[in-house]
């Protein structure tokens, strides 16, 4: 023992036993040097992993592994809060199942093969393909997982270089009828404001979102800001079930699924009523339209639809409205007229600031598009909108559903600018990617939905999934994985881990998960998030961005994809930057990107802008203009008359019940990463079913015993939950979807929004026995 | 879980009396301090942010009035369980991970007030013979976000996770120097929480809770981390909005 160590020793005995005289009664522990201190750890930023709030996370080092996560103080989102997966995530980098090699099906069995070997598979297989079967017969299916770099050489691999507008990516599962509903209304995808809206407002309305469980450090920061202004701050819950979110709420009204649309026009009626229509705003604004009604479920194969949109005047709005009094929205929701008067109330003050806030319960619904065309009508009449406080905002499930799905355009009628049905979009994108323009096909092909029905019928041979787990995710899923196992399939998965789909593959590529590589996300508020390789991936494991590249460059596409292995996460996305040049979507640049935990776009002049459309915020905005749509010719927003119509299935004297499913706050969407964490898994180790108190009492279900659950399409078992966090109302019951041994999407219905294409998991019909 | 009691103070009553007279001075400046601060963040900075300027070695310590006296004002019963090092970190994934709820709880939809009807002031339990750890971030609502119970034993699959080293006690910078704070702040920042009372660890208690202004003479030992904070500018167009 050295001198110093032997003072600093003495020193700390002599402190113990002073502490020890001072407590009697108390032995204190001996002085021992337990390991290194914290700041033996190098701590490195990233985004969180999991859902779509971005919270900046702190990573810490050791010996090379990822030892620890703390939330970051100076990320803007999360100000140093995390979740409890975030706080554990990087223990999910360990489990002990990691794909470290590749794996090849010969002979009905996966064998390891270097991955060398596995990429020349893949590209030659879907060489083959093509030539067999031509170029719309293979597919790759990515995700809002996806970093962006992962995003942008998909596209321009499949639609610059193959020429197949096979693309698309599980975003279409979860974000698609918000980007439609932004589209129809504002011409121009993602939210407006951001999340500062939270310490400005006054008013939080979360439309079917339990946020307490599903985006805990925002909610927490709507209750600290509730908190923090006594009797003024009110936080209302609308919801098909009491959650957490419910009994945190100032007001919880229960609505039956799908009545969100009536209960939406019954607020605009009473704001109109009411004559609380913010005029000037409106005048100036906003246009006011109708589409195409009784517009079908897609349940079909091969199932086509086009809206048609035409103009109409605030009297024709009226006498829309007039179906949706309190008093007729009443009985068709469950919720009492003096509730929506009430919900219309907070909307329509005009001293009073609002904030919407929805997630998958608008999202995941047959008329997606439609309920999220209906909230924005609200915030259009009142002129609560792009002001800090006041706006309607589309909260995401995944880390990058925006910053790759949606900003990058992995899905088949998009680009990274634009759509591929416009011929001066895709000379765009030609001209950056160096591919002649006639590469890109001009038509659309097939949404996540009919991909796979494509898959199913043998119209696609080889599909590549990556950062995704349809075999689990997809509705009605028996069909779907039936499909995938036939002859004559090819199915190539890259994943960090087993899961349903690795399963069914032909090949397995190993991924290199998260801070294994360098890569960027970007969140629900336009924030891009840059993170450094911050550890190795284990043995072969190889970045998504990278097995794409090396696949194509293996099917000749050499001179398209140059970028050197040292700083190709940079490059790849500089000449992403490209497509959004101008003030309207300026990405930031990577070295800035380096220096702070996330950067809003526009990001123009080295300045994010926080509230778009505002002339005071947003520089792209028409000077004296006060607001400008500009995704809209004329500048203005649109309020489209949208009706309330029933759900695809509803529940019968057969199927008595309403089926929703839905996530916990310990884990994320299919648990192939949450599950492997021991403290969620030993928190909430398998699915379950939350039955309504009464019903339960009713059928003799008492808590934790197993039931069954029968839909149209499959059954399943489950053990029942009763008063649980959750509590569903009568003759409803929820049923998460992490649990890969209890499929519940094998019971659920594959119908979905006609214009996002975005089916509607949670509603239809099931019954309810007793085991 | 609501059972809880004072713990008796005879014998040191005058002590108590003492440090009681202490603390109601120590308040009264705290409270004037704070005061001052909210005015000048003029009432729109979560508390979340004091998390950050902790870290960077600003006191702000912002707590709600307590109900009860202080913690650390009662000496534990004889023979009550003692909160040792080993337990404390065998609740924790690593040095720093949110601690897991190891009693049974209900999960009934309810996300903080049960807890903190035990948690926010501690105090004896009879049922486990043990005194309730105080949480340092009583200001935090929804308590489960990161706090789970753990209903089963075993693993979905088997971990290669190697847990860190735990942070070392007993840093001195000079000897004879004030101990140095081996952990970040965050959520942490208020001390006496985890370091005095009876319901303190016991390897980590204070020898001196009574000075209170803990950061005084003890300061993190701790990276800063490298990023620049947009917080700044968000308080900037904060102002300008009122």
């Amino acid at each position: 023992m050295d001198r110093r160590k032997f003072m600093k020793n003495a020193a700390l005995a002599s402190a113990c036993s002073a502490a020890a005289a001072m407590v009697p009664g108390v032995t204190f522990g001996s002085v021992q040097e337990v390991g290194v201190s914290g700041s033996g750890l190098e701590w490195h930023k990233a985004p969180c992993r999991f859902c779509g709030v971005g919270c900046g996370v702190l990573v810490g080092v050791s010996g090379g592994k990822a030892v620890a996560v703390k939330g970051d103080p100076s990320s803007s989102v999360s100000r140093g809060l995390g979740c409890v997966k975030g706080l554990h995530s990087v223990q999910m980098l360990y489990a002990k199942d990691r794909y470290k090699q590749a794996y090849v099906k010969r002979d009905g069995k996966m064998v390891p093969v270097p991955i060398s070997e596995a990429l020349d598979i893949v590209a030659e297989k879907m060489q083959a393909t093509i030539d067999k079967h031509g170029k719309d017969s293979v597919a790759l299916y990515g995700s809002g997982q996806w970093t962006i770099p992962d995003g942008y050489v998909a596209s321009k691999f499949m639609k610059g270089c193959i020429g197949s507008n096979n693309l698309e990516a599980n975003a279409r599962l979860c974000m698609a009828s918000a980007v439609t509903g932004f589209l129809t209304t504002f011409g121009a995808d993602e939210p407006m404001g951001c999340y500062d809206d939270i310490e400005q407002t006054e008013t939080f309305v979360l439309w079917g979102n339990n946020m307490a469980e599903m985006h805990p450090v925002l909610f927490s920061r709507c209750l600290e800001q509730r908190r923090r202004n006594p009797g003024r701050v009110k936080i209302i819950d609308l919801a098909t079930r009491t959650t957490r979110t419910s009994r945190a709420a100032d007001d919880s009204f229960i609505f039956r699924p799908q009545t969100d649309l009536a209960i939406a026009n019954a607020i605009c009626h009473e704001i109109v009523k009411n004559d609380q229509v913010n005029w000037g705003f409106f005048n100036k604004h906003v246009n006011i339209m109708e589409g195409k009604t009784d517009i079908g479920y897609g349940l079909e194969d091969n199932f086509k639809f086009k809206d048609e949109t035409a103009k109409i005047d605030m009297e024709a709005y009226k006498a829309f409205l007039s179906d949706y009094t309190p008093e007729k929205v009443e009985k068709i929701s469950g919720v009492s007229a003096n509730d929506i008067r009430k919900l219309a109330a907070l909307y329509g003050d005009p001293n009073r600031k609002v904030v919407s806030y929805w997630c998958m319960g608008m999202n995941q619904h047959s008329r997606g598009t439609w309920i999220n065309n209906l909230v924005y009508n609200i915030h259009l009449l009142v002129g609560k909108i792009s002001l800090p406080g006041n706006g309607p905002f589309s909260l995401t499930g995944q880390p990058s559903a925006c910053g790759t799905v949606r900003e990058v355009g992995t899905l088949t009628h998009k680009l990274p600018h634009g759509v591929v049905m416009n011929p001066k979009h895709r000379a765009f994108a030609a001209k950056i990617w160096g591919v002649p323009v006639e590469r890109i096909p001009a038509k659309p092909t097939h949404h996540t939905m009919a991909m796979f029905r494509a898959l199913d019928r043998g119209d696609i041979r080889f599909i590549w999934t990556q950062v995704t787990n349809p075999m689990q995710t997809m509705p009605k899923l028996k069909r779907y994985f039936e499909g995938s196992m036939k002859e004559d399939r090819f199915i190539v998965v890259s994943d960090a881990f087993p899961t349903p789909t690795t399963a069914v593959a032909d090949v397995i590529l190993p991924a290199a998960c998260w801070i294994e590589r360098e890569g960027l996300y970007g969140n629900s508020e336009r924030r891009t998030q840059q993170f450094d390789q911050i550890v190795q991936p284990p043995g072969e494991a190889m970045c998504d961005t990278w097995q794409i590249i090396e696949v194509a460059r293996r099917m000749g596409f050499t001179k398209e994809f140059p970028y050197p292995q040292e700083t190709y996460i940079r490059d790849v996305y500089e000449e992403y930057r490209l497509h959004h040049v101008g003030m309207k979507h300026a990405m930031a640049p990577y070295d800035e990107l380096r220096k702070y935990p996330g950067l809003q776009w526009p990001f123009v002049n080295g300045k994010e802008t926080k509230w778009r459309y505002n002339e005071k915020y947003d520089p792209a905005v028409k000077k004296g203009s006060g607001f400008e749509f500009y995704g809209k010719k004329d500048g203005k927003a649109v309020i489209l008359a949208r009706p309330y119509e029933p759900a695809a299935e509803e529940p019968d004297a057969e199927y008595p019940f309403w089926l929703c499913t839905g996530r916990v706050v310990e884990h994320w969407h299919t648990g192939s990463m949450t599950r492997r964490i021991p403290v969620l898994n030993k928190a909430m180790p398998e699915g379950y079913v939350e039955i309504n108190t009464e019903d339960a009492r009713r059928m003799g279900i008492v808590d934790g015993r197993e039931v069954r659950l029968t839909s149209r399409r499959g059954t399943i078992v489950l053990k029942a939950k009763v008063n649980g966090r959750g509590n569903p109302p009568s003759l409803s019951v929820f049923v998460p979807f992490f649990d890969e041994n209890k499929l519940i999407n094998e019971l659920t219905l594959d119908a979905y929004c006609p214009i996002s294409k975005q089916p509607d998991y949670k509603k239809c019909a099931v019954k309810v026995e007793r085991v | 879980m609501s059972a809880k009691q004072a713990s008796p103070l005879t014998g040191v009553i005058i002590l108590a009396g003492f440090i009681a007279i202490g603390m109601t001075v120590l308040f009264t400046v705290r409270g004037k301090l704070q005061a001052q601060d909210q005015e000048a963040h003029a009432g729109h900075h979560p508390s979340w942010a004091t998390a950050h300027a902790a870290s960077h070695a600003v006191v702000e310590i912002v707590v709600p009035p307590r109900t009860a006296q202080p913690a650390f004002e009662s000496v534990p019963r004889p023979g009550a369980k003692v909160r040792t090092l080993r337990e404390f970190y065998s609740r924790r994934a690593y040095a720093g991970a949110p601690p897991i709820i190891p009693h049974a709880v209900e999960d009934d939809g309810v996300i903080n007030d049960d807890c903190l009807s035990c948690h926010q002031d501690g105090g004896y339990v009879p049922e486990y013979n043990a005194y309730t750890p105080v949480t340092p971030h009583p200001e935090m609502g929804n308590c489960r976000q990161c706090h789970v119970e753990q209903i089963v034993e075993g693993l979905f699959v088997a971990t290669e996770w190697i847990q860190p080293a735990l942070p070392k006690r007993g840093q001195q910078s000079i000897p004879g120097g004030p101990l140095q704070i081996p952990h970040p702040l965050q959520f942490r920042e208020n001390c006496l929480a985890c370091h005095a009372g009876p319901q303190a660890v016991v390897e980590i208690r204070s020898s001196h809770p009574e000075r209170e202004n803990c950061l005084q003479c003890h300061v993190v030992d701790q990276n800063v981390p490298p990023f620049k904070s947009l917080i700044d500018t968000r308080m900037e167009l904060a102002d300008v909005e009122k």
